[in-house]
C-alpha cells in the first residue's frame, strides 16, 4: 500500500478537500485494484478551508440548519466508520457546540483504524470513499456557515449505528441486520447506505420553504443536490445486484413508509409501469422528488411512528 | 386552498409512478395543486393563480420558459435511443409560444442496449423527462401563459461540434451502438450535468415558494439521472471515463470555469460534481446557453439552431 497517500487526495482549491486522515492507495485506471483493507490515520496538517459566506440567519434559518447538521453527523460518521474506521472526531472534525454532546455506538470488536466495511468491488468503496468525503465536508460546511453567522452549531449527538439497524432491520424482515458484516458482499453496507440517502433528500427539499433567506434555502439546495448523487449511486448499485437485492430495497421502503409517510419511500423496482422495470428515481408522477416535513424525518432516524427518541439517536437530535 | 409552508404542493400520494403518456392537462392540475379534476379546469380556465400569478418577465416565467425548452432537448433525446421516435409521436403537446420545429436525428436512433441495467435506466429517464416537459408546460399554464413550443432541434450536427470541440473526433452519433452503450451514455453525459446545475442556478434568481419547490424537486431527480449515467461511464473503464472528462473540459470552456468535473479525481471516482464544499454546482442562464447553443454568448446554434423558444 502506497503510504504517501494524502498526496493523492490532496485537491485543488476548486476541487473537493482531501480527506486527510486516509491512507488510501491510488487506484489505476485501467482495472480496479483491491484497495487494502486497512486505512492508515496520517497527522494531518492544518487544511485550508473555503472562506465561508457570511449569511444572515434568522432563528427559523439556524434551527433548519442544525437540524441538518444533526442528520450529517449521523451519514458522516457512518460512512466514516465503515470506509475508515476512524468517525469525526478522530478525523479531526470539530463536533462540539450547543446542546449535548454524545459518542458513537459501534459494533462489538470495532477496532479504532479498521475500516467496519471489508468491501467486495473494488467500484463500491471507491464511492463510499467519495461519499464520506463528501458528508464531512457538508458537517464541516453547517459549522461553517453557522459559525460565519455569528451562531453556535449544535454538537454531534449521541449516534447508535448497532441497535438502529437491527431495529430498522427487524421492521423490513431482517434479524439482526448490520450495515456492516461483509458476509454477503457489499449488500449490507449497500442497504444500510439505502435506508439514509433518500431521506436526506426529501429532508432538505421539504425544508426549502421555510427558509427565511434566500442564500441560506441556496445552500439547501447545494446539499440537497449532491444527497441525490449519492441516493442514486446507492440505488442503482442495488438495483444492480438484482432481485434479492431488490426484494430487500422495497423491505426497507415499506418499512420507512410506515415511520416517515405513506408512498415517500419506494423500491428499486417499477411495479406499476409494465413498460419500465427501474425506478432509481424515487418521485411523483410528475418525475420529482418528494419532499418530508421535520416530523417526518425524525420519525424515521427516531424509528419511531410517534417520534419518540431513539434509533439512530438514543438521545435525540441537538437542537 | 390553504397552503403550508410544510406541505409540499406536488406530493402525489401513489407508491408508484406512472408512466406518463396522454395526460389531460385536469389531471395534471390537479396532480399539481391537490385540486379535484373539475378545481383544476376551473383554475385552468380563470387563469387566475392561487398559484403565482406571474407576469411577462417575471424571473419565474423565464425559468420555466428555459427549463421547458431543455426538458424538450433531453425528453427528445432519450425517446429517440429509448423508442425510436421523438416525443411528439409519443403524444405529448409540443405547441405553444414561438416557432415550433422538429428534431433532426440520424435514419437510426433506436439503441440496442448490450446492458439490460442501462436500457431499463434509459427508459425510467425517458420516462421522467417527458413528465417534466408537461409538469412545466401545465404550471405555465396554471400561470395563465402559453408554453413555450418546442424549438427545432439538432440531435445530429450539434454533437459532432460536441465531439470536435472535446477532441474526439469530428463525427459522434449517440446511437450508434454497435460498440455497446458507450455512445448513448456520453450523449446523456452532455447533458445531465447540465440540467442540474441550471435548475440550481435557476432558484436562486426566484422568490416563489412554490415554483421553489418544484425546480428543487426537477432538480433532485435530474441529480439522480446524471449520477446514474456518469456511474455506468465510470464502470466502463478509463477510455470511457477519458471520454467524459474531455467532454467536461469542453463544457468548461464554455460554460464557466471549474463548475464541471470528469468522472475521476486523483486516482478516485468522481461520480459527484461539486465544490470543496461538497455542494453541486450553479449555472446562470446564459453559461447554460452556451453550452447548449456550443457557442460563448452564441444566440442560436448546436442543440438548438434557432434558438430556444421565447415567448
Amino acid at each position: 500500500m502506497n503510504n504517501n497517500d494524502n498526496a493523492v487526495l490532496a485537491g485543488k482549491p476548486n476541487r473537493r478537500q482531501a480527506m486527510r486522515t486516509m491512507g488510501i492507495s491510488a487506484l489505476g485506471l485501467a482495472t480496479f485494484g483491491a484497495l487494502s483493507a486497512k486505512a492508515q490515520i496520517a497527522i494531518s496538517a492544518s487544511e485550508t478551508t473555503s472562506p465561508f459566506p457570511v449569511l444572515t440567519l434568522s432563528k427559523t434559518d439556524l434551527s433548519i440548519l442544525n437540524f441538518a447538521l444533526n442528520l450529517e453527523y449521523l451519514e458522516a460518521n457512518y460512512y466514516a466508520y465503515a470506509t475508515t474506521g476512524f468517525g469525526l472526531g478522530d478525523q479531526g472534525v470539530d463536533i462540539t457546540g450547543t446542546g449535548t454532546q454524545g459518542t458513537v455506538i459501534l459494533p462489538q470488536g470495532a477496532v479504532a483504524g479498521t475500516p467496519l466495511v471489508t468491501f467486495n468491488d473494488p467500484a463500491v468503496q471507491q464511492y463510499a470513499l467519495e461519499i464520506t468525503r463528501d458528508e464531512i465536508e457538508h458537517v464541516k460546511f453547517l459549522r461553517g456557515i453557522i459559525l460565519a453567522a455569528g451562531k453556535t452549531p449544535v454538537a454531534q449527538p449521541a449516534i447508535d449505528l448497532v441497535n438502529s439497524f437491527v431495529g430498522a432491520g427487524n421492521a423490513a424482515g431482517v434479524s439482526n441486520f448490520s450495515p456492516f458484516a461483509s458476509s454477503n458482499g457489499d449488500l449490507n453496507f449497500l442497504l444500510g447506505s439505502y435506508l439514509f440517502e433518500d431521506v436526506g433528500v426529501t429532508a432538505y427539499h421539504g425544508a426549502l420553504t421555510s427558509f427565511s433567506n434566500a442564500k441560506s434555502r441556496g445552500a439547501a439546495v447545494g446539499i440537497m443536490g449532491t444527497e441525490a448523487y449519492h441516493a442514486s449511486i446507492i440505488r442503482s448499485q442495488l438495483y444492480d445486484l438484482g432481485s434479492t437485492a431488490q426484494a430487500y430495497a422495497l423491505a426497507i421502503a415499506n418499512a420507512i413508509n410506515t415511520l416517515g409517510g405513506a408512498g415517500i419511500a419506494q423500491g428499486l423496482v417499477n411495479t406499476s409501469d409494465t413498460t419500465l422495470t427501474s425506478n432509481i428515481v424515487p418521485a411523483d408522477s410528475n418525475a420529482m422528488v418528494f419532499t418530508r416535513t421535520t416530523q417526518q424525518v425524525l420519525n424515521i432516524v427516531y424509528l419511531s411512528p410517534s417520534g419518540a427518541k431513539g434509533g439512530f439517536f438514543p438521545n435525540g437530535i441537538n437542537a | 386552498m390553504n397552503i403550508t409552508d410544510s406541505e409540499s404542493l406536488f406530493i402525489k400520494k401513489t407508491n408508484r409512478r406512472r408512466a406518463l403518456k396522454t395526460l389531460s392537462l385536469t389531471a395534471l392540475a390537479a396532480a399539481v395543486f391537490k385540486l379535484t379534476p373539475a378545481e383544476g379546469q376551473e383554475l385552468i380556465n380563470s387563469k387566475s393563480l392561487a398559484l403565482p400569478a406571474f407576469e411577462f418577465g417575471d424571473p419565474s416565467l423565464a425559468v420555466i420558459d428555459l427549463a421547458l425548452n431543455l426538458e424538450y432537448l433531453e425528453a427528445n433525446f432519450y425517446s429517440y435511443a429509448t423508442t425510436g421516435m421523438g416525443i411528439a409521436s409519443q403524444g405529448v403537446d409540443i405547441t405553444g409560444r414561438g416557432k415550433q420545429g422538429t428534431v433532426n436525428v440520424p435514419s437510426t436512433t433506436q439503441v440496442n442496449f448490450t446492458n439490460p441495467s442501462i436500457a431499463a435506466y434509459a427508459a425510467e429517464i425517458t420516462a421522467d423527462e417527458i413528465a417534466h416537459v408537461n409538469f412545466l408546460r401545465a404550471v405555465a399554464k396554471a400561470g395563465g401563459h402559453t408554453p413555450v413550443a418546442q424549438p427545432s432541434i439538432d440531435l445530429v450536427n450539434s454533437f459532432n461540434t460536441a465531439a470536435a470541440a472535446a477532441g474526439l473526433g469530428s463525427a459522434f452519433n449517440p446511437f450508434e451502438d454497435s460498440a455497446g452503450d458507450l455512445n448513448f451514455l456520453l450523449g446523456a453525459f452532455i447533458f445531465e450535468d447540465v440540467g442540474v446545475t441550471a435548475y440550481h442556478g435557476a432558484i436562486s434568481t426566484i422568490s416563489d415558494k412554490i415554483i421553489i419547490t418544484a425546480a428543487a424537486g426537477i432538480m433532485g431527480t435530474e441529480a439522480y439521472h446524471a449520477a446514474n449515467i456518469r456511474n455506468e461511464i465510470y464502470k466502463l473503464g478509463a477510455a470511457a471515463v477519458s471520454a467524459a472528462d474531455a467532454i467536461s473540459i469542453a463544457r468548461n470552456s464554455l460554460g464557466g470555469e471549474g463548475v464541471d468535473q470528469g468522472l475521476q479525481f486523483a486516482g478516485l471516482s468522481n461520480l459527484v460534481p461539486a465544490d470543496s464544499n461538497a455542494i453541486v454546482f450553479s449555472r446562470t442562464a446564459q453559461l447554460v446557453s452556451n453550452i447548449v447553443y456550443l457557442g460563448v454568448n452564441a444566440k442560436k446554434g448546436g442543440f438548438f439552431p434557432e434558438g430556444m423558444s421565447k415567448r
